[in-house]
């Protein structure tokens, strides 16, 4: 009986303190991504929107609230679960606009993270969520792992995430420009990632443009800056998903195409890498994404 | 299936709950031993079902192999040596072909200034476990060659005894004489004898997937393109390493020895805390002991050990260290790194001629313990780096200072993840060794508070700070 008890005791700090030690990192997490909190513009995107918009600074001159809904490494099919994720929580009737990260690759299975769902643990006990990654892991040991041991979610990725959310820290840390030479001697030996058409991720796409729109909720394609010399790669594809962009914008009302890659694409000093900008490239992105929204929507 | 997996939880839960049936039902441990060699077959098969033949073969070499030396048993029988040497030679030859041939046939034709067109033995894939389980044999079978035990007529348990799958893929390297006769007896586990083996293994499991799995990301990182990384990070890397292959196979081994105990088996402790030593020769009497000790009783003592001529025992000693370079692996970075603590063992033999290194003071102790993990730190650089150049390259970085800067790694918070792992794990290393925390089998104090809250804490460690993805460095052997 004794041993019963004790055993029940073990058990209960267990799953005890798995619980609480779970609670403290989500909040820490809902708050870094801005879930569950009213916001009126959400930015949506992966790594690229990542380090080109500066949350805090936004905030502070549209005097808005944002969440910053962005995911490393995530392809047009998790964009479109991320997008059912955010409006499952009540707060996401306060939604008015969507920034959504664009570039010439998004269309390319290839060259994304495979694992990407494993970002998405801590939120499993939501039932979008739930439902994604039992379909994406492929180990069935693996989700009830997860889904039974609450403290097994969290990556280094996604505690880092929890901290940052608790100080409230949303910079960006990629200091550090690209190495030129070496993007040019990579060019010439073919090792870029190719612009494609999937027509599963445009089909993704454009029905997570819709679960926007269809709650009138407008929707700002961000074409994010990606080095000139990566532009200028494949010409030919480039305008065509250039002109695919420009035609969906003219759809509907409530969907825009904002380019800042073109005024920041030549400056190679504000790239971290070819895709990605460093704090100096932020800082300039965020102030062409504030400019134009002054711009486009003054009170 | 690995330790550190869910699979291996369902396939112990299965294990267990047999031998616990089997344990009430009947005093014959034959049902018991006969379900453990089943299951001990299925998870070596779990990892390539091809390899159970070459387990099949050792075993049945050994086992008819123990019989025939029985057979010859009186000491004057002049086919003893012969019939000895034929069985090891038969219970070897799977290692020296999956092992040794690709070396052999590439050192061979390169001294002969031949190119062949490709080393056929190049592309075999090492079966798991096999340099171990091939050692664990040859006790039973040189054990009785000696006198020391009688050979054994029951198949079930000489099967078993090769292929127990607690030691099966990585060690502790058992004596029959030690293993065997626990077969033979018959016992009861219970929650006591679980728990107890479930805190070993958990501590085992924290050094493998929070410390050593950890640290293998930021080493394998750096030691991908050495070249391209300062003397300092190639410094890291190395004091990483040293406590990664401990954390590792020690980890492995705590696992091992929990799963066993669990079950109602004692294996021998295989690490003793080799890091806190002040000398080479207290280092080898606490790593990995029971392939020292494998060496000593099998290879040392029998070519003569101390007791002979100066230039022999020189002789010896290099025999032992480079017969265990070899064991580890077919690779002239192993013969480097043997023959590197060959001369530490020797030098600090003439330091310190007759007894073990004698240390005063807390400082000379702590400077010593300082010495001897920076000696067995550079060793490991050339364990660890395939190419000799590489290794040679990687040793002039670090002790030239070249380059500037110091890497963290894939992100910094991560490298300080791993740091505040490595503090976790010293100050467990530090409570074990002033018996604060104790693993003993002890009834009494299994399942006491102090133990529940250890055991719950070490969990939820290893589930928030574990990392998962890299094998057993040791399974390579």
């Amino acid at each position: 009986m004794k041993t019963i008890l004790r055993l029940s005791l073990l058990l209960l700090i267990v799953f005890g303190l798995d619980l609480a030690i779970d609670r403290l990192l989500l909040h820490g997490i809902h708050h870094y991504y801005g879930l569950n909190e009213p916001s009126e513009m959400l930015l949506l995107g992966h790594s690229q929107l990542m380090l080109a918009a500066d949350k805090e600074r936004m905030e502070n001159e549209l005097g808005l609230k944002i969440s910053k809904y962005t995911q490393e490494g995530v392809d047009m099919t998790t964009r479109k679960v991320m997008a059912q994720h955010y409006l499952s929580f009540p707060s996401s009737d306060s939604l008015r606009y969507v920034l959504y990260g664009v570039d010439q690759f998004m269309f390319n299975p290839k060259g994304l993270s495979a694992k990407a769902y494993k970002l998405f643990y801590p939120f499993l006990d939501n039932r979008i969520i739930d439902r994604y990654i039992r379909t994406e892991c492929s180990s069935r040991s693996d989700y009830w792992a997860h889904k039974l041991i609450r403290t097994t979610r969290y990556s280094d990725l996604l505690l880092n995430a929890s901290i940052r959310g608790w100080l409230g820290n949303w910079s960006n840390l990629k200091y550090g420009t690209e190495d030129i030479e070496e993007l040019q001697l990579n060019i010439a030996e073919g090792n870029m990632r190719q612009i494609a058409f999937d027509s599963l991720l445009m089909a993704d796409f454009l029905s997570t443009i819709d679960l926007f729109t269809a709650k009138g909720i407008r929707v700002i394609l961000i074409r994010t800056p990606v080095i000139d010399l990566l532009n200028d790669y494949q010409p030919d594809a480039y305008k065509q998903i250039s002109e695919w962009l420009e035609q969906l914008a003219e759809r509907s009302p409530l969907i825009d195409l904002w380019d800042i890659n073109s005024q920041m694409e030549h400056d190679h000093t504000l790239f971290f890498d070819p895709i990605h900008l460093n704090p100096e490239g932020q800082q300039r992105s965020t102030e062409l994404l504030v400019e134009r929204f002054k711009h486009s929507f003054a009170q | 299936m690995v330790f550190n997996s869910f699979d291996f939880l369902g396939f112990f839960l299965i294990v267990f709950a047999g031998v616990w049936v089997l344990g009430r039902i009947t005093e014959n441990p034959l049902p018991r031993n006969l379900w453990l060699l089943t299951l001990s077959y299925y998870f070596y098969g779990s990892f390539r079902i091809e390899f159970l033949a070459l387990l099949l073969y050792v075993s049945l070499v050994t086992y008819l192999g123990g019989l025939w030396l029985d057979r010859l048993r009186s000491r004057e029988n002049p086919h003893r040596k012969g019939a000895l040497a034929l069985i090891i030679t038969l219970s070897l030859l799977p290692l020296l072909y999956w092992k040794y041939a690709g070396f052999l046939y590439g050192s061979v034709t390169g001294a002969l200034g031949l190119t062949p067109e490709a080393n056929p033995f190049a592309g075999l894939l090492l079966p798991v476990g096999i340099s171990f389980f091939t050692f664990q044999a040859l006790t039973y079978t040189i054990d009785i060659h000696r006198g020391k035990i009688a050979a054994d007529r029951n198949i079930i348990d000489v099967f078993l005894f090769v292929a127990f799958f607690p030691t099966l893929l990585s060690g502790p390297i058992e004596r029959a004489r030690k293993l065997l006769p626990q077969l033979k007896n018959t016992y009861r586990t219970d929650f006591n004898t679980l728990f107890s083996g479930a805190m070993l293994f958990s501590w085992g499991l924290f050094k493998k997937m929070v410390v050593a799995d950890r640290l293998a990301h930021y080493v394998d990182q750096i030691y991908f393109d050495p070249s391209a990384h300062s003397g300092a990070t190639l410094c890291i890397a190395a004091i990483f390493y040293s406590i990664q292959i401990y954390c590792d196979f020690s980890g492995y081994s705590d696992m091992a020895i929990g799963v066993a105990r669990s079950i109602g088996f004692s294996l021998d402790k295989n690490f003793d805390q080799p890091y806190f030593v002040t000398s080479i020769r207290e280092f080898w009497k606490k790593w990995h002991i029971s392939l020292t000790s494998w060496f000593t009783e099998y290879i040392y003592i029998p070519a003569g050990g101390n007791r002979v001529g100066k230039v022999r025992w020189v002789g010896n000693i290099f025999l032992v260290f480079l017969t265990s370079a070899l064991w580890h692996g077919a690779a002239w970075s192993f013969l480097v790194w043997g023959a590197l603590h060959a001369l530490y063992y020797l030098a600090e033999h003439l330091i310190h001629p007759n007894k073990e290194a004698v240390v005063h003071s807390r400082l000379r102790q702590f400077g010593s313990g300082i010495l001897v993990f920076a000696l067995v730190t550079l060793a490991w650089i050339f364990f660890r780096i395939e190419n000799i150049h590489d290794a040679f390259d990687i040793v002039k970085r670090i002790f030239t200072w070249a380059g500037t800067g110091v890497s963290f790694g894939t992100s910094s918070f991560s490298f300080v993840l791993t740091c505040v792992a490595l503090l976790l794990f010293f100050a467990g290393e530090l409570a074990l060794r002033h018996n604060a925390l104790s693993f003993e089998n002890n009834p009494k104090q299994t399942l006491s508070l102090p133990n529940i809250w250890w055991m719950a804490t070490t969990f939820l460690l290893i589930s928030l700070l574990g990392v998962s993805g890299n094998g057993f460095v040791y399974f390579q052997f």
